[in-house]
C-alpha cells in the first residue's frame, strides 16, 4: 500500500449508479463533503441500461410509498438538473390479454387507490379509445397517469455532476476493493485507480454497488443476498410520434416507450432466468423483443431495430431493495438489491440516505428494507 | 431452428472469394454471404446485371474468380446481411430465402472496410461524398458523381479513380494528396519490388491525368466546402507534416463534387462479437483482430482476412483469403496433411504483399490535422446532427469518455450506428482532454449490425404477428 | 447528372418509370434509386430534422444519409435499392419531429 496516497472523507459512497449519485447529490446539497467511488463512469451499469420507466403502479405494497415520494423528487429534478434528464409524466399502461390478468390488475387497483395512488381500470373499449396504437388482443388495462419515464443515460450523470459542482469529490475509474473496520466502526475504504491503490479514511460508507455489492460487503463479513440477472433492451430507428405512455404486457413479456427523440425502446417485462454477469445480448432474446414488440404495437411491424444492449439486474430473494444499516457495524449503510426498481426509486433512496446521515434518521420508514429480514 | 453449416465466409470481395475457393477446392462445403446484390466487393465491383457492356480489367478478373468459385460448388447467399453473432459461431441472417440462424464449424470474416472521413466545414453538403461512392457509381451504375470534381485524400487509389473519372468524361479540377510522399517515399522504394502491376496502373493513371493537365498536388488538403444547398466551391490549403493547413496558403476551387479518399476503417464488429481479441493499429485502419499465420483470430475456427482485418489492398486479401480457406478446410477435416505445406508455399507472396502494406501505411496514414478542421458549428455526427460545440459542451459538463459524450450529445446513436463518426469523435475527445485516441476508445458495436426489420429479427412475417400469446 | 452508359461501350437496361415525390422520373433497370436520382440531376433528396439537404454520401449502405421512403417503407437506403417500374419514392421527412 502506498501510504503517500491517503485522503479523508466524512462520507464515502461506493457506486456511481443512480442511487449513489442521488445520495451524493442530496448530501452535497446539505453541505456534506462526500467522496464517490465509481469503478467505471457514472451511470454505466443498470442505471444507464434500463427501460427508463418511472412507475408507481403495480409495485409491491412495501415500496409503493417510496415510489410515490420518488415521483415528487423526479419532478423537482427535471426542473433543476443539467443536462435535461427528459423526465415526463406520460402515464403507464399495464395490459391484460386474459381475464385472470385483468382481475389481478383490478384487485391491485383497489389497494393502490386505498394507498392514495390514483389509477384507472380501462375496459377493452376504453383501451381502444385511449391507446389506439395497441394491438386488439388486449382485454383491458390499468392506467396510472402520474407515472412516466426519463432518459437513463442522463440521470445518474446529471446527479453526479451536480453533486460535483456542490463540492462532492467524484472519482470515476476508481474501484473500492476493501472496507476496513476497527472494533465495530468503519474506518477506511481501500480503492485503486490508474495510479494504483490508496486509502480513504472515513467513518461512514454508503454502499450502493448494485449486483457487485455482495463481493465487497464480504470484506466486512457481511452477506448480502443479491444475485445478478440479465436484462436486455432494443431500440428502433426514429418513428413518428406514436404514444406518450410507458406500456407493458406481462403476457407478451415486453414493455415499450417512445423516447423524446422518437425512437421506441423495447424491453423484457419478465426476468430472464439464470444468474449471470454476462452482458452480451442473447440472439434469442433479441428475437423475443422483436416478436413481442410487433405483437403489442402493430405499427412496429414496419420498423427496424437499430441497437440492443444488456444490463445486469440486482435481484433479492423477495424482489425489493435493501436500504439498511448492518447490525454490529457502525458507519455502514447498504442501498442495493433494487431488483429492477432502482431507476424509479433512486432519487428517494438517495434522499433518505442523506437524511439518515444528516438528521440521524430518514423521514420515511425503511423498516421493510432491512437486511436483517433475510437473516431469520 | 439453427441450420448447421460447415464453413461460412462473410463477404464476397477478393479475400472472401479467395477463401471460399481455397476451402471448396480442399473439399469443404462452403457458404458465401454478401450483403450486395453481386459478388466482388468494392475492388471487383461489377456493373449492375442489367447494364451490359465491356467490363474493366478488375471486373474481368473478378468475373474469372467468381466463375471458379461457382464451379467449385460454393453456395452463395446474396443480399444477405449478418446482423448478429455469438461466440458459439452462431450467425443471425437477414436475407431472402436464407435461414434466420446458422451455426458454422469455421467462419472466415472478409467483411472489408468503410471509408474514413474528415469533418470539415461544409462536409455534409450534397456533392461531398466518399471516393467509394463515386467508384460505385462509376463501376456499377455507369454514372458520374458530378461535373466538376475535386478529389481530396491520400493514396494511389485517388489517382486511379481520378483517371477513371477523366476517361469517363468528367472534369477533374484537381487531385489533392495529403501526404508529403516525396519527403517520405524514398526509403520505402524496396517495397515496390515486384509490384509491376501496381506501378503500371499508377503510371497509366498518372499519364491520363497529365495528358488532361489535371493538377496533382502533394501535401495539399481540403479546408472547407461551401455552397447554397450543395457544393459550389472548396477551400484548399497546403498541409504541414501533421496535416494541419498552413495559414495563408488557402486557395479557392470551384467544383460541384468533392470526393473524400482518406483511407479505410476495418469493419470489425463481427470479429468482436465472435469473441476475437482486438488490437488497436491506427496505421492499418484502427481496431483489428489479432491473428496467427493461418489468419486465425484468437478464437479457434474464426479467421479474418483482407482489409477488414487490417487495410492492405486486394492483392494481400487474395493471399490471406487463400491461406484462411486452406486452414479452415483443414480444421473441418479436409486435406489436413497438405495444409501446412500449401500455406508455407504462399509465404513469399504474403511477405511481398505485407511489405507493400507497410509502405502504404507509412506513406498514406493521415495525420492528426485531418481531425482538426472543424469549427464549433461543424457537424461531427451526420445522423444526429451533433456539432463540435455540443461535444465541447459535454466535455465541459464533466464527460471525458466516448460513452459519456455519446449519452449526453447523442453522437453515434443514429442510423449509421456510429460508423461514420466514431473515429471523428474519438479524435476530438483525445485532443480536447489530452488523451490518446486508443485511451478514448471507439463506440462498441451492438447488434444488429445494421438497422434490421423487426419482422426479419422475429423471423415472423407481419401477417403472422396476430397471435395473442407468445 | 451525366450518364456515361450513353457511350457505345454500354447498353442501358430496360427503361422504367419511378415516381419521386409525385414526379415521374424516367430511369433504366439496373440503377439504384440513388443512381436514378443522380442521373436525372437530383443531388439532394433528403432533408434532415433540422432542414439540411442531404444526398449520396458513402454510397455503399453504411452512412444512411441517402434514405428515402419506398412504397411506404421508411428508412430505405437509396444507394443500395434497385429501382422497379412504378416504384413510389418519397424523399420528405418520414415524420415531422417535434422535440
Amino acid at each position: 500500500m502506498n501510504a503517500s496516497r491517503k485522503m479523508n472523507a466524512p462520507v464515502v459512497i461506493i457506486g456511481g449508479g443512480i442511487v449513489g449519485c442521488a445520495a451524493a447529490y442530496y448530501l452535497s446539497k446539505s453541505g456534506v463533503q462526500v467522496t464517490l467511488l465509481e469503478r467505471s463512469v457514472l451511470g454505466d451499469e443498470a442505471s444507464g441500461r434500463n427501460g427508463g420507466g418511472v412507475r408507481q403502479q403495480c409495485r409491491d405494497r412495501r415500496e409503493r410509498g417510496l415510489a410515490m415520494a420518488s415521483v415528487r423528487l423526479w419532478q423537482e429534478l427535471q426542473a433543476t438538473l443539467e443536462p435535461d434528464i427528459e423526465y415526463r409524466q406520460g402515464g403507464n399502461i399495464r395490459l391484460a390479454t386474459d381475464e385472470k390478468r385483468l382481475s389481478d390488475l383490478r384487485c391491485q387497483s383497489e389497494e393502490e387507490l386505498q394507498d392514495g395512488l390514483p389509477v384507472e381500470m380501462w375496459d377493452q373499449s376504453e383501451l381502444r379509445r385511449r391507446a389506439p396504437y395497441l394491438a386488439e388482443i388486449f382485454l383491458g388495462a390499468k392506467y396510472c397517469a402520474s407515472d412516466g419515464m426519463a432518459n437513463p443515460l442522463l440521470v445518474s450523470r446529471a446527479l453526479g455532476w451536480a453533486a460535483q459542482r456542490s463540492g462532492a469529490r467524484i472519482l470515476t475509474h476508481t474501484e473500492a476493493f476493501q472496507i476496513e473496520i476497527q472494533g465495530r466502526q468503519v474506518t477506511s475504504v481501500l480503492a485503486k485507480d490508474a495510479q494504483g491503490e490508496f486509502v480513504i479514511e472515513t467513518p461512514q460508507v454508503i454502499h450502493a454497488g448494485g449486483p457487485w455489492t455482495p463481493h465487497l460487503s464480504q470484506t466486512l463479513g457481511v452477506v448480502v443476498p443479491i444475485v445478478p440477472a440479465r436484462s436486455s433492451l432494443a431500440i428502433t430507428q426514429r418513428m413518428p410520434r406514436l404514444f406518450d405512455e410507458f406500456v407493458s404486457s406481462h403476457d407478451l413479456g415486453v414493455y415499450a416507450r417512445q423516447a423524446r427523440e422518437g425512437q421506441i425502446h423495447i424491453g423484457r417485462s419478465v426476468s430472464e432466468p439464470g444468474e449471470t454477469f454476462d452482458q452480451t445480448t442473447p440472439l434469442p432474446t433479441i428475437e423475443k423483443l422483436a416478436r413481442g414488440a410487433a405483437q403489442m404495437i402493430p405499427a412496429l411491424r414496419g420498423s427496424n431495430f437499430l441497437r440492443t444492449w444488456t444490463g445486469t439486474l440486482e435481484n433479492t430473494p423477495d424482489g425489493i431493495a435493501i436500504i439498511s444499516a448492518v447490525d454490529g457495524i457502525a458507519g455502514y449503510l447498504i442501498a442495493a438489491g433494487f431488483s429492477g426498481h432502482g431507476f424509479c426509486l433512486g432519487p428517494i433512496a438517495g434522499k433518505l440516505l442523506s437524511e439518515w446521515l444528516v438528521e440521524g434518521e430518514p423521514s420515511m420508514s425503511l423498516r421493510e428494507f432491512r437486511l436483517a429480514r433475510f437473516q431469520k | 431452428m439453427i441450420e448447421p453449416v460447415e464453413i461460412v465466409v462473410v463477404g464476397a470481395g477478393p479475400g472472401g472469394l479467395s477463401a471460399a475457393l481455397a476451402a471448396a477446392h480442399a473439399g469443404a462445403q462452403v457458404t458465401l454471404i454478401d450483403s450486395n446484390r453481386q459478388p466482388g466487393g468494392q475492388y471487383f465491383r461489377q456493373p449492375a446485371n442489367e447494364l451490359h457492356g465491356e467490363p474493366s480489367r478488375h471486373q474481368r478478373e473478378g468475373q474469372a474468380l467468381w466463375q471458379q468459385v461457382q464451379s467449385a460448388g460454393v453456395r452463395f447467399w446474396a443480399e444477405t446481411t449478418v446482423w448478429g453473432a455469438t461466440t458459439e459461431k452462431i450467425l443471425s441472417l437477414n436475407g431472402k430465402d436464407v435461414p434466420g440462424t446458422i451455426q458454422a464449424q469455421a467462419i472466415v470474416l472478409a467483411t472489408g472496410t468503410f471509408e474514413r472521413t474528415s469533418a470539415f466545414p461544409g462536409w455534409t453538403l450534397p456533392g461531398v461524398m466518399t471516393a467509394g461512392a463515386a467508384q460505385t457509381l462509376l463501376k456499377e451504375q455507369r454514372i458520374l458523381p458530378g461535373k466538376k470534381i475535386l478529389l481530396v485524400g491520400t493514396g494511389p487509389l485517388q489517382l486511379v479513380l481520378a483517371a477513371e473519372l477523366v476517361r469517363a468524361g468528367a472534369q477533374v479540377v484537381a487531385v489533392l494528396e495529403g501526404a508529403p510522399i516525396f519527403r517520405n517515399g524514398a526509403r520505402h522504394l524496396s517495397a515496390l519490388w515486384r509490384q509491376w502491376e501496381r506501378i503500371a496502373e499508377g503510371a497509366n493513371s498518372w499519364l491520363t491525368l497529365a495528358s488532361h493537365r489535371i493538377p496533382y498536388r502533394m501535401g495539399w488538403g481540403i479546408v472547407s466546402a461551401s455552397g447554397n444547398q450543395q457544393v459550389e466551391r472548396a477551400t484548399i490549403a497546403r498541409l504541414d507534416d501533421t496535416w494541419r493547413p498552413v495559414a495563408g496558403s488557402e486557395e479557392q476551387i470551384a467544383c460541384d463534387t468533392i470526393l473524400l479518399g482518406y483511407g479505410f476503417i476495418p469493419f470489425h464488429a463481427l470479429a468482436q462479437w465472435l469473441g476475437a481479441i482486438m488490437t488497436w493499429q491506427p496505421e492499418l485502419g484502427g481496431d483489428i483482430p489479432v491473428r496467427d499465420s493461418n489468419m486465425q483470430t484468437s478464437v479457434p475456427g474464426i479467421y479474418a482476412v483482407g482489409d477488414g482485418a487490417g487495410v492492405g489492398g486486394a492483392a494481400l486479401a487474395l493471399v490471406e483469403g487463400e491461406i484462411a480457406g486452406i486452414a479452415a478446410a483443414a480444421q473441418t477435416g479436409h486435406q489436413t496433411g497438405r495444409a501446412a505445406q500449401r500455406i508455407r508455399s504462399l509465404a513469399p507472396a504474403l511477405a511481398r504483399e505485407q511489405q507493400f502494406q507497410k509502405m502504404y501505411a507509412a506513406l498514406f496514414t493521415p495525420g492528426a490535422g485531418l481531425y482538426a478542421l472543424g469549427n464549433n458549428e461543424t457537424i461531427l455526427c451526420r445522423c444526429e446532427e451533433i456539432t463540435l460545440a455540443q461535444v465541447r459542451r459535454a466535455i465541459a459538463l464533466g464527460a471525458t469518455t466516448i460513452k459519456e459524450i455519446k449519452s449526453i450529445t447523442r453522437v453515434g446513436m443514429g442510423d449509421c450506428q456510429g460508423r461514420m463518426c466514431s473515429h471523428l469523435i474519438a479524435n476530438v475527445i483525445a485532443r480536447e482532454t489530452g488523451q490518446s485516441v486508443n485511451q478514448v476508445g471507439m463506440l462498441r458495436p451492438r447488434p444488429p449490425l445494421f438497422p434490421t426489420p423487426i419482422t426479419a429479427i422475429a423471423r415472423t412475417p407481419s401477417e403472422q404477428m396476430e397471435v395473442a400469446h407468445p | 447528372m451525366s450518364r456515361i452508359e450513353d457511350s457505345s461501350r454500354f447498353r442501358r437496361g430496360q427503361p422504367v418509370t419511378i415516381v419521386v415525390d409525385g414526379e415521374r422520373v424516367p430511369a433504366y433497370r439496373g440503377k439504384t434509386i440513388a443512381g436514378a436520382l443522380l442521373a436525372t440531376g437530383h443531388r439532394a433528396w433528403r432533408r434532415t430534422r433540422h432542414g439540411q439537404p442531404r444526398g449520396l454520401f458513402c454510397g455503399i449502405g453504411v452512412c444512411f444519409d441517402c434514405t428515402v421512403t419506398v412504397n411506404g417503407t421508411t428508412n430505405v437506403r437509396a444507394c443500395l435499392t434497385p429501382i422497379a417500374d412504378g416504384m413510389i419514392v418519397e424523399t420528405g421527412i418520414p415524420m415531422e419531429h417535434q422535440p
